[in-house]
């Protein structure tokens, strides 16, 4: 368990330093189904500025933080917190304007829609104020140079790289909080996956609380500041993300989900 | 006979612009919310019966049966979806109960429309001033050119509220990515409440326009124009808001045609079995399933 | 390490899981399908054919005991109706609006037989059924559309039938005004054949749904595509259901012609008998056997009760009933109790 701080210990990082809380998970059970639990008992802090990786083999839970924290899923148990409030029952919809921006797993553009209207439809929150909508998507649309030559084509024409840029852009319009990435990099070319990391550390380097859930362990672990370790809905272990650098830190941890799985 | 072609194809292309309307409605629900409203033609003569009050009883102008009609329509929209939407949407064949629930609504109608204005056969009667436009061997009712109008009007409303403001596009965007649709906090509960209501408020409207342009209608008629309106919508393909603006009018064209040199009883039929054959040839119509394209 | 197991096995959960899908497979198929048809106690199918026999017997001695010989012979119409639509509806998943094209078309085949040509009675009976089988083949391409294109369709092409009709030349059809049988009423023989038609449909789909053909054609329904790949001849036997459906619509129109003696466009096509056929079935629950023979029975009586009352409120009833169950019983009658308890599987099909 070398460098792995068990969840019922102290916790190295907080005595260092304490940025702004923004978002909490405290206590949380959630399920799916009836009896089976997903999440069970979790407690996780993402703080302004950093990102908090979440790794843990499949059918962890990892995607079923997320959901929790958006209100895709109630909590059967325990409380959601934003800024200090709960949002445990807040309704999805209305976390975009509260400065919480979610991009789930795999597909979540328009595909028949321009580029330039799914980034619109990201305005939403902010809809009836025209010049701050225009502003936002021009905004986007200068970061990103080649969403801005694609923009009258549809969101499906693009390439799965780009259609993870457009997402990213889309969920950054509205300048979140709380960024929720969920496998952000799956499916995409290596040299797209680069730049996608890169980006989630400049992100977070603006103030933007991220949470990464990452099959990806080595480039999660690599831009993390902080890493949760899940297993089975519960949280095995965490630590900063220094502390898991080491590949014997790293090889401890995957012998233990292998050790889950085959038993 | 071919004298007055012309005639019949002014007013094949008026018929035809009414009858896209009419499908436009319908397939905006369809497309929206997947909802088969077999009610459709009930809530359309139930526009035209309030057309009927207001302007026949009442001595109102149409456009003031309009309003009435849309807002009247439009409310019953809202507490049909307030009722029954959810439901609908959740049980396991959500097309087919669609389609029979709508089916209960549609006798509900008719049967309410028999209650309170008798079996009898009305027509909206208003004089309009002049009667009628010649334009050279034409001549054309000032009630249809006032219909085709509103029915322009309409649909092109319609098509700028659907392609160019952030709400149709988020309507469309409903149908391709549900879930992406709450990420970017778009509450579709209430996006797909409103849309039902605006909706059911064009039937209504729709339902005064054809009291205008048809010359009669009883509690009863209501079938025909549900029946109508999914051909014309299964016609361009079902839920594509363009296609059923051309559904509308081949159907109101050979309709009109084949009345004037087969007789008024083919009409319709002709009109069946066109549907027919393009579903053969292409199961899903002119313009293909519903995909909502930009 | 060891501690760090958590107490539910990956075991479980997979279990856990599979059980939702046998329940969610449960949903879509009908109840009773494969596995759940060995479960179905013989005692139950005894108590069912035992109380179809006293409903077809009491059915026998009506005309004897009563005079409401009406309500009686629209009660074993309706069940017939409704057993026959269930086999295109709950057996194969196509739910034909226009299902009220057969029995026209039966209607019209008796009407021409027996009225113009003086054909006897039984030519005029077994003619209808066999324009009713040629009236299926004829809308047979239609079997490629699904859902509710195919039951637009379906509905078209029985308005379609309804004008076509009405232009037939009168000397032959009877034009719009339609035809009236001049022959001497005998009520009690039409009601008779209308039992006994009644009756054989009944049994016909309690027989099909306990049979491997019944079987078949469930999983033609419910994934035509693994039918295929396991060897089924999926067109024909959707193609016999469908027939089958068809004439027994058409021998129920042939009958009512008769029984009613008058024939004409707008009562023998008229679209509320498609209605009222898939309501009734929808009611007990499509794809099982007891749901529509229910569903028939039960509502005939409602709607006795109602209609003799309050004419106009009886189609609002009607239309209250139908908008209620879709929403509260989307499966049925029949078809909620199988999902409420698995219990009654042993005891309703």
């Amino acid at each position: 368990m070398s460098g792995v701080t068990p969840a019922r210990h102290a916790l190295r990082q907080d005595a260092v330093s304490s940025p702004a809380v923004i978002g909490e998970l405290r206590g949380v059970s959630a399920a799916y189904f009836g009896d089976i639990h997903v999440l069970q008992g979790l407690d996780l802090t993402f703080n302004a500025g950093r990102v908090a990786g979440i790794i843990g083999p499949n059918g962890a839970g990892k995607s079923t933080v997320l959901k929790t924290f958006f209100g895709l899923l109630r909590p059967l148990e325990g409380d959601v917190l934003l800024n200090g409030q709960s949002v445990a029952r807040t309704p999805s919809h209305a976390m975009a304007a509260m400065g919480v921006a979610y991009l789930p797993q795999g597909r979540s553009l328009f595909l028949d829609l321009t580029v330039e209207d799914n980034l619109l439809l990201g305005c939403w929150p902010i809809r009836s104020h025209r010049r701050a909508v225009r502003s936002a998507v021009q905004r986007a649309l200068d970061i990103f140079p080649s969403l801005h030559d694609a923009r009258r084509q549809s969101a499906g024409s693009l390439s799965g790289g780009q259609r993870r840029f457009l997402e990213l852009a889309r969920a950054l319009l509205l300048e979140p909080k709380l960024l929720l990435l969920d496998e952000p990099t799956a499916m995409i070319a290596p040299r797209f996956a680069a730049e996608v990391y890169a980006m989630i550390r400049s992100i977070a380097n603006e103030g933007v609380a991220v949470v990464l859930v990452d099959q990806n362990i080595r480039p999660c672990v690599e831009v993390s500041d902080h890493i949760y370790v899940l297993e089975l809905g519960r949280k095995t272990a965490e630590g900063t993300a220094q502390d898991l650098q080491t590949d014997d830190a790293l090889r401890d941890v995957i012998a233990g989900w292998l050790e889950v799985r085959g038993g | 006979m071919t004298a007055l072609l012309p005639q019949v194809l002014i007013n094949g292309l008026i018929v035809g612009a009414i009858y896209g309307l009419l499908g436009l409605s319908l397939t905006i629900v369809y497309g929206a919310m997947r909802v088969a409203n077999l009610a459709h033609g009930d809530l359309v003569v139930a526009g035209s019966f309030i057309a009927f009050v207001m302007t026949t009883q009442q001595g109102q102008s149409p456009m003031l049966s309009m309003l009435v009609a849309f807002i009247g329509v439009a409310a019953i929209g809202g507490l049909i979806y307030s009722l029954a939407l959810r439901r609908l949407q959740n049980s396991p064949e959500p097309e087919i109960a669609s389609f029979l629930f709508f089916y209960g609504v549609s006798l509900m109608t008719g049967a309410a429309l028999l209650f309170i204005f008798g079996a009898d056969t009305r027509s909206v009667l208003f004089q309009f001033d002049p009667i009628s436009f010649r334009f050279a061997d034409v001549i054309v009712s000032h009630a249809r050119i006032l219909a085709l109008a509103i029915g322009i009007a309409i649909v092109a409303g319609i098509f700028f509220v659907l392609y160019r403001t952030i709400y149709g596009k988020a309507l469309r965007a409903a149908i391709m990515n549900r879930e992406a649709l709450l990420v970017v906090g778009v509450n579709i509960d209430r996006l797909s409440l409103v849309a039902f209501a605006v909706s059911f408020g064009v039937i209504g409207l729709t339902g005064v326009l054809i009291g205008l342009v048809f010359p009669a209608f009883h509690p009863f008629s209501g079938l025909e124009f549900t029946i109508i309106a999914f051909i014309v919508v299964v016609l361009g393909g079902l839920g594509h808001p363009v296609g059923a603006v051309v559904g509308g009018i081949i159907f109101g064209l050979c309709e009109q045609v084949t009345a004037l040199y087969l007789g008024q009883s083919l009409g319709m039929i002709v009109g069946f079995l066109v549907l027919i054959v393009i579903i053969l040839i292409k199961p899903d119509g002119l313009f293909g399933r519903a995909s909502w394209n930009a | 390490m060891v501690e760090r197991r958590p107490k539910t096995s990956m075991a479980g959960q997979s279990k856990a899981q599979s059980g939702d899908m046998t329940e969610t497979s449960a949903q879509t198929s009908d109840p009773g399908a494969s596995p759940s048809r060995r479960r179905i106690s013989k005692i139950a199918i005894r108590v069912w054919i035992v109380l179809v026999g006293v409903l077809f017997l009491s059915g026998a001695v009506v005309p004897l005991a009563t005079d409401s010989l009406s309500f009686w012979f629209y009660m074993f119409q309706w069940i017939a109706l409704a057993v026959g639509l269930n086999l295109a509806a709950g057996m194969i998943g196509y739910l034909p609006f226009g299902y009220v094209a057969f029995f026209g078309s039966g209607a019209y085949a008796t009407g021409i037989l027996v009225q113009i040509y003086a054909a006897p009675l039984w030519v005029g009976i077994v003619g209808a059924a066999l324009v009713g089988a040629l009236v299926s083949l004829l809308f047979a391409p239609t079997l490629r559309l699904r859902g509710i294109f195919f039951s637009i369709v379906s509905m078209s092409l029985a308005i379609v039938m309804q004008h076509l009709v009405s232009l037939l030349p009168s000397e032959f059809a009877g034009g719009s005004a339609g035809i009236t049988f001049a022959r001497e009423q005998r009520p009690q023989l039409y009601y008779y054949c209308m039992v006994v038609v009644a009756m054989l449909a009944v049994l016909a789909m309690t027989v099909l749904v306990l049979s491997r053909q019944g079987l078949m054609l469930k999983a033609i329904r419910d994934d035509p595509d693994v039918a295929r790949v396991i060897g089924l001849n999926v067109s024909a036997w959707r193609l016999a259901a469908w027939i089958g459906a068809a004439v027994i619509a058409a021998l129920c129109g042939s009958l009512e012609g008769l029984y009613s003696s008058i024939i004409d466009p707008h009562a023998s096509f008229n679209i509320l008998i498609s209605a009222k056929a898939v309501i009734y079935a929808a009611i007990g629950g499509f794809g099982t056997v007891m749901g529509p023979v229910l569903g028939a029975v039960g509502m005939s009586v409602i709607d006795e009760i109602v209609w003799s009352r309050f004419p106009i409120a009886n189609l609002f009833v009607l239309g209250a009933i139908v908008a209620v169950v879709t929403l509260y019983m989307p499966r049925g009658v029949v078809g909620a109790m199988l999902k409420k308890s698995p219990r009654f599987r042993r005891w309703l099909f």
